[in-house]
């Protein structure tokens, strides 16, 4: 069986560059690498800021997780000491994964030498909101809506159809099999963005996103409740 | 200096720390025991009958032209010398020991006879209508061409935690529990002049409960109405009469001219302790009342337990530290008194525009509830979470220290600190309450927008305001739109524009699976 080399076994450069771009941010103190079992590169540390009119100092231990494709793909973050509660409008999983961004919507320059940057910013940024957070129980500034749902806005702000139902009632009709499962829909079928193309010549790409999702759904009758269609 | 959450947060453990370390102790008031070399660490739980004399008509004496001339000089000395009368008829002739002047409200306390409640109603009664009686008729003979003072007298008995915490080398002592509450509570001027609470009621004898007309939870007295007040105290073996009161008021109205009384302005921060019966200072300043919202019904909760009192004590310590230090630490002003489990605050910035200190003022109603609900309610929670009411007034204020040596009480007097004192009467803990004039100077738009107009309360009010949740609340707003944030050289985050010299931070939206 081929073994897939991590990042950093691949180029000490890199690794001395990561580690270098951990420690020279101001708002982030590492505490330490390490290097688990399963040869993934972990990194702990603090994130903090100061209260602009309290003086009040804020830390918050994270765990960053680099996958082996690092930076092609993104770290992911963790609420190290399970400070916060986990739940979905606090916007942190069940395993204390910070949930920061929708992956389908790009936000992290993928393969940038400031990846690293970009996701700790938004985890600081992430910090503050859910600070907020708790004690409103209301999440500052936009935010996706949960699950599957986050996918089908996305599509409608990339003008893949006019509206969520629209896209809703395009995968009951198309990705699903007659006795009931989700599927990959007919790429010759008419694209929901209305302008009779084929899917496969319009937006076949966009759609493929949903697609991906659709198919973690074990039957049509499930992903219909989450998409609210009775 | 402004208030600073880790400045506070340390003071208040580092504080908690040392109360510990010293050990508080109450121990019931006994026969062998009085309220003199009390420590602050050293309180009692005393059995009696609390008294408040206040002339109600405060408000228009500062407003009466004879008495606003030579920078209030008049109501200065009325009030030394009402206070040392009214002193005199508890303490010589009542044995009675006084526990504080709040303004023009004087505060005793009878426990003697020990053991005896009955008798020390009776006394209680007695002593108040002398001093009723020294407060309009004698006063209106001495000072015949003054308006007469309308006085108000309120009474109740119970048990009280007693505790001395002489911070500046003065005796002051502090008195928290129902019977004290009810007493400052319960009193109302004009001809219904003496007002009781069902406790004391309940110790009266037939002859003196038929003089009291029930009038809801309490029983009120005409002092008119009783006929020869000075003949039933001298049948009661006290030795005193109008004449005597008239007396002393003239003895001591010749002791103090009021050419003596040097009532001048101030160029820097005053030194209430070089304040006496003879110098005053007259200063635009802000009043601030911050009263702990039910410290008094957990005192009474804990049912004489001296153990749970103790720690109760402990609590009004680390409440009287932190807001004093953030008075006169962070913001410069006078911790003026501490009046049972509520702190009296003047804030003045001499060579300053009044509009300056009222904002200022506003800062620092808002620290004291940061130090309340962000410190010591989160950090320091010792017998529950407790909130304070805080209200807040702007206005030209008289500013003294009468009393006798070793036992001096800081006097502060205008329209200002019975307007602020109003406000906080009205609000419940973890409010804030501020007076037009004060909330227009607030150029703040974020501390502006945070408060209200109450109609009820006739001042505009804020809820859980504090520097933590103005910050997160102007976060928030700014997150609404922001595209950008930075973290700033300062360590602090920025959001929605970009400082310069400050590290881009990435604002995501935050997804849930």
């Amino acid at each position: 069986m081929r073994i897939t080399r991590h990042w950093y076994e691949l180029s000490t450069a890199h690794r001395d560059r990561e580690l270098h771009q951990l420690a020279v941010l101001p708002y982030f103190r590492l505490d330490r690498t390490t290097i688990g079992d399963d040869r993934r590169f972990t990194a702990i540390g603090t994130l903090r800021f100061i209260g602009r009119r309290s003086g009040r100092r804020h830390g918050f231990r994270i765990r960053l997780e680099y996958p082996a494709q690092f930076p092609k793909k993104v770290p992911r973050v963790f609420d190290h000491d399970n400070r916060f509660m986990p739940t979905l409008d606090g916007h942190l999983f069940s395993t204390h994964e910070l949930c920061l961004t929708l992956p389908e919507r790009g936000e992290f320059t993928m393969g940038s030498d400031e990846l690293t940057q970009e996701v700790l910013g938004a985890t600081l940024i992430w910090f503050q909101k859910r600070l907020i957070f708790d004690r409103t129980s209301h999440w500052p500034g936009p935010a996706e809506p949960h699950g599957i749902n986050a996918v089908i806005d996305l599509l409608v702000e990339r003008q893949v159809a006019p509206d969520a139902i629209t896209i809703s009632a395009w995968l009951l009709a198309h990705a699903s099999t007659p006795n009931g499962h989700p599927a990959q829909p007919d790429l010759y079928a008419s694209c929901p963005c209305g302008s009779g193309k084929r899917l496969k010549f319009c937006h076949r790409d966009d759609l493929q996103l949903i697609f991906n999702r659709v198919a973690r759904f074990p039957t049509t009758s499930q992903l219909m409740d989450v998409l609210g269609i009775k | 200096m402004a208030w600073d959450f880790e400045r506070s947060k340390n003071r208040i453990a580092a504080e908690r720390k040392r109360i510990e370390k010293l050990g508080v102790t109450v121990k019931p008031l006994t026969r062998e025991m009085n309220l003199s070399n009390l420590s602050p660490t050293d309180a009692r739980l005393v059995s009696g009958v609390h008294l408040y004399a206040d002339i109600t008509n405060l408000d228009a004496l500062l407003q009466d032209p004879s008495q606003r001339r030579d920078e209030y000089r008049r109501i200065y000395r009325t009030l030394h010398l009402t206070q040392r009368e009214l002193r005199r008829i508890l303490q010589s002739l009542f044995c009675g020991d006084k526990i504080q002047l709040q303004g023009a409200k004087f505060h005793g306390l009878f426990f003697r006879p020990y053991d005896d409640p009955e008798g020390m109603a009776q006394n209680a009664i007695l002593a108040g209508l002398a001093m009723y009686s020294a407060l309009t008729e004698a006063y209106s003979d001495v000072f015949d061409t003054y308006p007469a003072l309308i006085p108000a007298i309120g009474l109740e008995y119970g048990d009280t935690l007693i505790a001395n915490i002489g911070i500046r080398g003065d005796r002051e002592l502090i008195s928290v529990g129902n019977a004290a509450n009810v007493a400052a509570k319960i009193l109302r001027g004009g001809t219904e002049a003496m007002t009781i609470g069902k406790n004391l009621y309940d110790l009266l004898d037939d002859d003196h409960q038929a003089w009291f007309i029930p009038s809801g939870n309490v029983y009120r007295l005409d002092c008119t109405t009783v006929e020869d007040i000075e003949a039933i105290v001298r049948d009661a073996g006290i030795d005193w009469s109008v004449q005597s009161s008239i007396d002393k008021f003239t003895e001591d109205k010749d002791n103090l001219p009021l050419a003596d009384i040097n009532i001048e302005d101030a160029r820097e921060i005053i030194d209430i302790t070089r304040l006496g019966s003879t110098r005053a200072k007259l200063v635009p300043a802000a009043s601030i009342f911050a009263d702990i919202d039910g410290y008094t019904a957990l005192v009474e909760s804990l049912d004489g337990d001296t153990d749970e009192l103790a720690k109760a004590v402990e609590v009004l310590h680390l409440f009287r530290y932190e807001l004093r230090q953030a008075t006169e630490s962070d913001h410069n002003g006078i911790a003026l008194q501490h009046q049972g489990d509520r702190l009296q605050t003047l804030l003045h910035s001499p060579g300053d525009d009044d509009e300056d200190v009222m904002e200022d003022a506003a800062d620092l109603c808002i620290a004291y509830n940061s130090s309340v609900e962000e410190v010591i309610n989160t950090h320091q929670d010792i017998l529950g979470k407790l909130h304070i009411a805080i209200g807040c007034a702007f206005g030209k204020t008289l500013v003294g220290m009468l009393g006798v040596a070793g036992d001096r009480d800081p006097v502060c007097i205008s329209n200002a600190t019975i307007a602020a004192e109003n406000v906080q009467l009205g609000l419940h803990g973890n409010h804030i309450g501020i007076t037009k004039a004060v909330y227009e100077s607030i150029a703040d738009e974020s501390i502006s927008a945070a408060f209200t107009w109450n109609e009820s309360s006739r001042c505009y009010v804020s809820k859980a305001l504090t520097f933590i949740s103005l910050e997160e609340a102007e976060d928030a707003q700014e997150y609404a739109t922001a595209k950008t944030a930075a973290y700033t050289t300062v360590g602090t985050i920025s959001v929605g524009t970009r400082a310069t010299e400050s590290v881009p931070l990435k604002i995501t939206r935050p997804y849930s699976a």
